[in-house]
């Protein structure tokens, strides 16, 4: 018989040191940004029921959840989504609160993949949410955080790709296609299937009609910079689409005036399916890696789906993928301290803590040694890569011993912190 | 500036893509001269080509290790990964079918029906749609001698010219639809590249457009 033991699930992985410690640190370096700027913290349980992320026109793909049964035999999955519980939290715990509201999470998320894909089905997100406005500003406030995060957690290049879900429902608006035609077109769209997109229209032109027919063609290039928005209204007279447009130029224009509009550029074809999104939507790309960094947008239809129609907008950072642009940016900067290990006989325990507490005090990793003899302490922090041991003799003397050089060095406390602080 | 990555799928297609990227002038002399190399340059402009079955394509494209590639449309419908499917190049032209020998039916009674194929999606996909209840049995090669040998009723298959069938005593009993080769890009990379790529995609475009009108 097969026997897991010593294994981990395909698609589940252990972290280790320093890939931890940077996870660990983006994550902190998140949440001090938005916690700074008036978003408050929440944790939605891992296990949900699966109701939440079941619904008609919105919901997340069945197969994709992991599922489990609770004593009463009704149905949980691990949170494939933190937006979903988020939505629920408001429309019931929240619904009489003070609006707008901000809110703010990291946590993992679990999605099931094929085996042997290369992906991962635990992945961490940091996302922001700001509830109970419809204005611009909120809109403009959610990008221009995205770009903040993204620059303060090192990201060199990237661009934030903005999209406007209305402007294809603008082009489709009266147009008298079956469910599933509009289905294809969508996708056609999404995938920028150019040709056959084209024999796709071509075939349908009689119900098309000529409006939007041009539009619609050319949706799957309008992407680019700013100046895909001129090119764009010329191409439709709808209103809704027209309206789309404006959104954007305006959320451009704040984006512009704090001075990040060079990361931002737009995709008009950017029409997702899993679709709780309903005005701007966004996602960031890097140069390192082939997925997405970040992703979010508006979402005015998804509270109203838990029973209180609020709306919201706001975005989750995928930190695993983060982790893989800033790896493959390579040359962190991190500036690494000197690390010490502390040798003391038994007596002197007292001594040593309260050494240790100083140095740490100080911002240095401090290690109390556990060996009795100290040949097996240098061997031990020669191979760990510490810079320095030091032993603890009498009458408040120190041997300081660096290793690499194997120099000693004899001082008392005092003098000792006065280097130190050099 | 980063070399523009280029999966090519090994065999049948490599031949015309590389026609088709020599017609839009790109430099294929060390594709054409590969040897043992597994990368091979466009050093003028700065494009690596490399060569991978075709269900890699898909892999290295999706994961951005390579930001183009070429391949078949019955790959794209068997494997559902995201990426932006782009041009048509209108080559290795063949159809999917459901085959059989001249005595199956579609409709007699209740059995469940055994379907033999190299694309269980393709094949469930195309069942799901028509409302058919049938089993799927996956094979790996020579398909046509699953229901030769009674293994399954039918086959779900790539046809380029029948030929194969005819010899063996099948007949397409219905066409599920039409295959050719794609040039597919990465998500990142084209928003990242956008000009280099676009470029490309439309000299592509226009090489095909051109090619159909001599044909």
């Amino acid at each position: 018989m097969n026997n897991w033991k010593r294994h981990i699930p395909e698609g589940s992985r252990d972290i280790l040191f320093k890939d931890c410690s940077n996870k660990i640190d983006i994550i902190n370096l998140l949440r001090k940004l938005y916690v700074s700027s008036g978003f408050l913290e929440v944790i939605s349980p891992t296990l949900e029921f699966y109701d939440v992320f079941q619904g008609d026109d919105i919901s997340i793909e069945q197969e994709k959840m992991y599922k489990l049964f609770d004593n009463e035999g009704r149905i949980l999955v691990l949170r494939p989504d933190m937006t979903m519980p988020i939505a629920r939290i408001v429309a019931t715990k929240l619904k009489d609160s003070l609006y707008p509201m901000r809110l703010c999470y990291s946590g993992n998320i679990f999605r099931k993949n094929e085996n042997w894909e290369g992906k991962v089905s635990e992945t961490t997100q940091c996302g922001i949410e700001v509830i109970g406005c419809e204005s611009q500003k909120a809109d403009a406030e959610v990008i221009i955080t995205a770009i903040q995060s993204l620059i303060a957690i090192g990201v060199r290049k990237f661009q934030l790709e903005i999209g406007q879900a209305e402007f294809f429902k603008g082009l489709i608006e009266d147009i008298n296609l079956e469910e599933e035609e509009i289905e294809k077109l969508r996708r056609l769209v999404e995938n920028k299937n150019f040709g056959a997109l084209r024999v796709f229209i071509e075939e349908k032109e009689e119900i098309l009609g000529r409006k939007n027919l041009e539009a619609l063609k050319q949706l799957p290039e309008l992407f680019g910079g700013i100046e895909i928005l001129g090119k764009a209204r010329m191409l439709t007279q709808n209103k809704r689409a027209q309206d789309a447009i404006d959104t954007i130029e305006k959320i451009y224009e704040k984006i512009e005036s704090v001075g990040l509009g060079a990361h931002i550029s737009i995709d008009l074809g950017m029409v997702q399916h899993v679709d709780y999104y309903n005005g701007i939507t966004f996602k960031g790309y890097s140069n390192e890696i082939g997925t997405t960094i970040i992703s979010g947008g508006r979402y005015d239809n998804l509270i109203a789906k838990f029973g209180t129609a609020i709306p919201a907008v706001g975005f989750a950072i995928d930190v695993d993928n983060i982790l893989s642009v800033l790896d493959k940016q390579s040359s962190n900067n991190k500036k690494i301290r000197e690390k010490f290990i502390i040798h003391y006989e038994n007596a002197l325990i007292g001594d040593s803590c309260k050494l240790a507490a100083r140095i740490r005090d100080k911002d240095f990793i401090t290690e109390l040694s556990l060996f009795n003899e100290k040949e097996k302490t240098f061997n031990y922090g020669e191979q760990k890569d510490i810079d320095k041991m030091i032993c603890i003799l009498q009458d408040e003397k120190l041997q300081i011993i660096d290793i690499k050089s194997k120099k000693s060095l004899n001082l008392n406390v005092e003098e000792f912190f006065k280097r130190l602080e050099e | 500036m980063k070399a523009l990555r280029i999966a090519l799928t090994k065999g049948r297609l490599e031949e015309y893509a590389i026609k088709m990227f020599e017609g839009i002038g790109l430099d294929c002399t060390e594709l054409k001269n590969k040897g043992r190399k597994l990368i091979l340059k466009d050093e003028k402009n700065n494009i690596e080509f490399f060569l991978v079955k075709s269900a890699d394509v898909l892999t290295y494209v999706e994961h951005g290790a390579a930001d183009i590639g070429i391949v078949g449309k019955d790959t794209l419908m068997e494997q559902n990964k995201i990426f932006y499917e782009v041009v048509d190049l209108k080559i290795g032209k063949c159809i999917f079918a459901l085959a059989a020998l001249p005595s199956f039916k579609s409709y007699d009674g209740y059995n469940r029906k055994k379907i033999a194929t190299k694309y269980p999606t393709v094949a469930k996909d195309y069942f799901k749609r028509n409302k058919e209840d049938v089993e799927i049995i996956k094979i790996d090669g020579s398909v046509e001698l699953a229901p030769i040998l009674e293994l399954s009723d039918a086959i779900v298959d790539l046809v380029e010219t029948g030929d194969t069938l005819k010899e063996n005593g099948l007949i397409i009993i219905d066409k599920i639809c039409d295959i050719s080769a794609r040039m597919i890009v990465n998500r990142a990379s084209m928003k990242m590249n956008k000009e280099r790529i676009s470029n490309l995609i439309s000299r592509v475009q226009q090489y095909v457009d051109d090619s159909e009108v001599i044909v």
